[in-house]
């Protein structure tokens, strides 16, 4: 599958195996910043680890610090190479987006329209490159 | 994005490096939620204060910007810290992780906020005004001060919250702008009988429904009952912005933009009606109680922290009784509230009965990831909590009112609360 309908909100072009929910996500609470293990046990990728993985989750939700949490794990190393959303709420673009200024690394972020983002496959591997998003 | 003569000079570097920083970022933002402005504010709030929120990253960046000349621009309070800045030691923190605390709270003094260090700020030092234009973070807050208040506030994230403070500045987008603000769904209560929303634990389970289902609409909610007060939207909030991500809703008869549900949809008639019965508020309760067996090691309230009032409901309940010796019963509240507590003799009250009061942080916050809860049934009035403990400090929850939680202290126990 090849999508071409998408949104950039922060540049690069990774490609690495996919974590896949509808379930939007709180990254502080949700997250371990030091491990990038998911520890939400009330969402279904509980258990999962997205470090280097391409994450796809619908949404954000719950707490503002999400940010600060994303930003610690650009620091640490921790961080997924991307994320895939319907919609990138301000609390998951700006941790990224900090964190090219200050360590000039981040996480590459783009947004694709709900009923694309239901067609994504729960085991598969993504692919940003300049013009599209694959998805084997 | 247009910029006035004074934004772009801050832009520029002209009033120091951290400044500039700060700009940077809230143009940054602007540009990507395409802001066609900035709008200067009346006061902040800050979340990003717990070391556990924003780590070492975070104090590097509020050093950068402290050390570089940035102060606050307006009237700023801020969110509850990873220490009791009194107390640390008594609850058990360890030093090398109180001072990691104290190095953020340095830079924050330096860059001039107030120290209020709570997430309940509209309720005692930072009151906006309706409709007034503000920069606030913190999830609860931002959905308070936006619903119950109707300032003007948008769910900014952790730093940000920092730059818009520092600039005095936030983007024209999102809930800034009046047609971001109008309904998106309604929510009808339907067979509640006088026994429901008595208590705020119910308006947290409903806060925590309605936010599982908008996600980051705007819901409207119908039918909450004439006594609904302050408190119980308090809980609300933290509920619907903890299940989804919710910083905005309308409560008809009770929120200053909703008097009618037309009012709430601004004349919108293609709304979704969603209909919820006591059957969807027991279902939903019965997926947040994920402990599995009645005994009770820790209970906790004040997420978001408890006002005076409720101190003084809590303490009048603990009248006569005492903490159970094999339970921990923990408030969590501000210096600002816990004093006005001392002033009326309930504070001294639950002290004396065994309770703990923290303030200045919060349990979720104090975590140091050393496994001292792990394991633990838990017994809290609040949604926010509920969602937050068992991926932070690895407990199981119980629901309860504010009385099914003194009980649940005083006996070690929880007792089911049947409602008819």
């Amino acid at each position: 599958m090849i999508i071409k309908d998408f949104k950039f909100i922060v540049e690069g072009n990774p490609s690495a195996e996919a974590l896949v929910s509808p379930t939007a996500l709180s990254f502080w609470g949700g997250v371990n910043a030091a491990t990038g293990m998911i520890q939400d046990v009330h969402h279904s990728l509980c258990g999962k680890n997205l470090t280097d993985k391409i994450l796809c989750i619908s949404y954000d939700r719950g707490s503002c610090s999400s940010s600060g949490v994303m930003l610690e794990m650009i620091r640490q190393g921790t961080n997924p190479a991307g994320i895939l959303c319907i919609e990138a709420e301000a609390v998951l673009a700006l941790g990224p987006i900090i964190g090219e200024k200050m360590y000039q690394r981040s996480i590459a972020m783009r947004t694709v329209p709900e009923e694309i983002f239901k067609q994504i496959p729960e085991n598969c591997r993504i692919t940003f490159t300049d013009d599209a998003i694959v998805i084997e | 994005m247009q910029l006035t003569a004074y934004e772009q000079a801050m832009l520029d570097g002209a009033y120091g490096k951290g400044v500039q920083f700060a700009m940077e970022i809230v143009v940054k933002m602007g540009t990507l939620y395409g802001a066609e402005r900035l709008i200067p504010v009346k006061n902040a709030h800050i979340d990003a204060a717990a070391y556990t929120t924003i780590w070492d990253a975070g104090t590097e960046f509020l050093e950068y910007l402290a050390d570089n000349g940035a102060k606050v621009a307006v009237p700023t309070t801020i969110n509850p810290l990873s220490r009791d800045i009194k107390n640390w030691k008594k609850l058990g923190q360890s030093e090398a992780f109180a001072m990691k605390s104290k190095r953020m709270e340095d830079a924050y003094l330096k860059m001039g906020v107030i120290p209020t260090w709570t997430c309940a700020p509209y309720q005692c030092t930072n009151v906006p005004k309706f409709g007034e234009v503000v920069s606030w973070s913190e999830s609860n807050a931002v959905n308070y001060v936006n619903s119950v208040v109707g300032a003007r506030a948008e769910r900014l994230p952790d730093m940000v919250d920092v730059a818009c403070a520092v600039t005095g500045r936030v983007p024209a987008y999102g809930w800034y702008l009046d047609e971001n603000r109008i309904g998106d769904v309604l929510f009808k209560l339907e067979g509640f009988d006088e026994s429901w929303f008595q208590d705020s634990v119910d308006y947290a389970i409903l806060g925590y429904l309605v936010g599982e289902i908008v996600v980051n609409k705007v819901p409207v909610i119908e039918g909450l009952p004439e006594r609904t007060m302050p408190d119980d939207l308090k809980a609300f909030s933290a509920a619907a912005a903890s299940g989804g991500a919710v910083g905005m809703f309308h409560a008809v008869g009770h929120t200053p933009e909703a008097p009618t549900v037309e009012a709430a949809f601004n004349g919108r008639t293609d709304y979704k009606t969603i209909v919820l019965t006591p059957e969807n508020m027991r279902d939903m309760e019965s997926r947040l109680n994920t402990a599995k067996d009645n005994h009770v090691d820790v209970v906790l309230m004040g997420c978001p922290h408890l006002s005076a009032d409720e101190l003084n409901w809590v303490a009048a309940l603990m009248d006569g009784k005492k903490v159970c010796e094999k339970t921990e019963f923990w408030i969590m509240t501000s210096e600002t509230q816990y004093n006005l507590a001392l002033r009326n003799g309930a504070a001294q009250k639950l002290e004396e009965a065994g309770v703990i009061i923290t303030r200045d942080t919060c349990l979720m916050e104090m975590d140091e990831g050393d496994s001292r809860w792990e394991g633990q049934n838990f017994v809290t009035n609040s949604g926010k909590a509920a969602q937050y403990t068992p991926a932070i400090n690895r407990v199981n929850i119980h629901m309860a009112s504010m009385k099914g939680c003194v009980e649940a202290a005083v006996t070690g126990t929880f007792a089911k609360e049947v409602r008819v």
